[in-house]
């Protein structure tokens, strides 16, 4: 008999406990497992990681998913006055100094040359490279300062951080026919 | 150099000039640009146009537009304000 309202007494405690700690929380923190105030010392790492990502969203307002206004994954304003290389959804490769660009990820290029692909007659007939459209080559064509399209680029990269290298896939070589590095 | 040239003012400076477009696929245009929108959908005007010959792939078919024409903004690429076109460049293949 005193076991049971013994129980009951503690069954009242223990809500009455829980409810003042959860009240005397700040409204907005979620409860984790790797909270500090809980004292648990488990700290999971994907616990971990969650609470950090808490407090630097909170730190920086709300960048990186909630986003400004003009976040990009691309910091195009570094590369300005760079010179870049441009590869566009059809196949074009360009090359040139970043001008400018906006937020759509038009660009202007200056003193711009693009690549030769294989199929323009008379570059063929003078160069002797075959009809493929797919085969890009080094010879270039000028085309001076130019505006590319944000939609139809597909890869911005900055010229010096690129060197050529021997193909690696041709080591053991039985990989399909790998396209090798450009640039330099 | 703090200020950079943001592209649709630089095609909208080019408004009234010469100008040689490179679209998506193998073809090219020039022509004197009258305007553009948002979407670079765009009104040339004495228009030619450059494409390969369907049926021999390395010859070019030289299409001269008579009217003003709307350009569909989708497929183009790249646009070369103030230049005459492919003649234009073909002569400086140098490199």
């Amino acid at each position: 008999m005193q076991t049971a309202g013994r129980l009951i007494q503690l069954s009242y405690l223990l809500r009455a406990f829980t409810f003042a700690w959860r009240s005397s929380r700040p409204a907005h923190r979620p409860i984790i497992a790797s909270d500090p105030s809980l004292g648990g010392h488990r700290r999971g790492s994907f616990e971990g990681a969650l609470a950090e990502n808490h407090s630097a969203m909170s730190a920086k307002g709300g960048r990186g998913s909630g986003g400004g206004k003009r976040d990009s994954i691309l910091e195009l304003a570094k590369l300005i006055d760079q010179n870049v290389r441009v590869k566009c959804l059809g196949g074009r490769e360009l090359r040139g100094a970043l001008r400018g660009y906006d937020e759509l990820v038009n660009l202007v290029l200056d003193d711009c040359d693009e690549f030769i692909r294989g199929w323009l007659g008379v570059e063929t007939r003078i160069s002797g490279y075959s009809n493929d459209p797919e085969k890009i080559t080094n010879k270039t064509r000028k085309l001076g300062l130019v505006v590319i399209r944000g939609t139809q680029v597909s890869l911005v990269s900055p010229e010096d951080g690129t060197e050529e290298i021997a193909n690696p896939f041709l080591d053991g070589g039985e990989e399909d026919g790998e396209d090798e590095q450009e640039e330099e | 150099m703090s200020n950079r040239i943001l592209p649709l003012e630089l095609i909208d400076k080019a408004i009234g000039s010469p100008i040689w477009i490179l679209m998506r696929g193998q073809t090219e245009l020039t022509g004197i640009l009258r305007g553009f929108d948002d979407y670079v959908n765009l009104v040339l005007d004495d228009a030619v146009e450059y494409s390969p010959d369907p049926r021999n792939k390395s010859e070019i078919v030289t299409k001269r537009l008579e009217t003003e024409i709307l350009l569909n903004g989708n497929h183009v690429a790249v646009m070369v304000p103030g230049s005459k076109g492919p003649a234009d460049s073909m002569a400086s293949q140098a490199t």
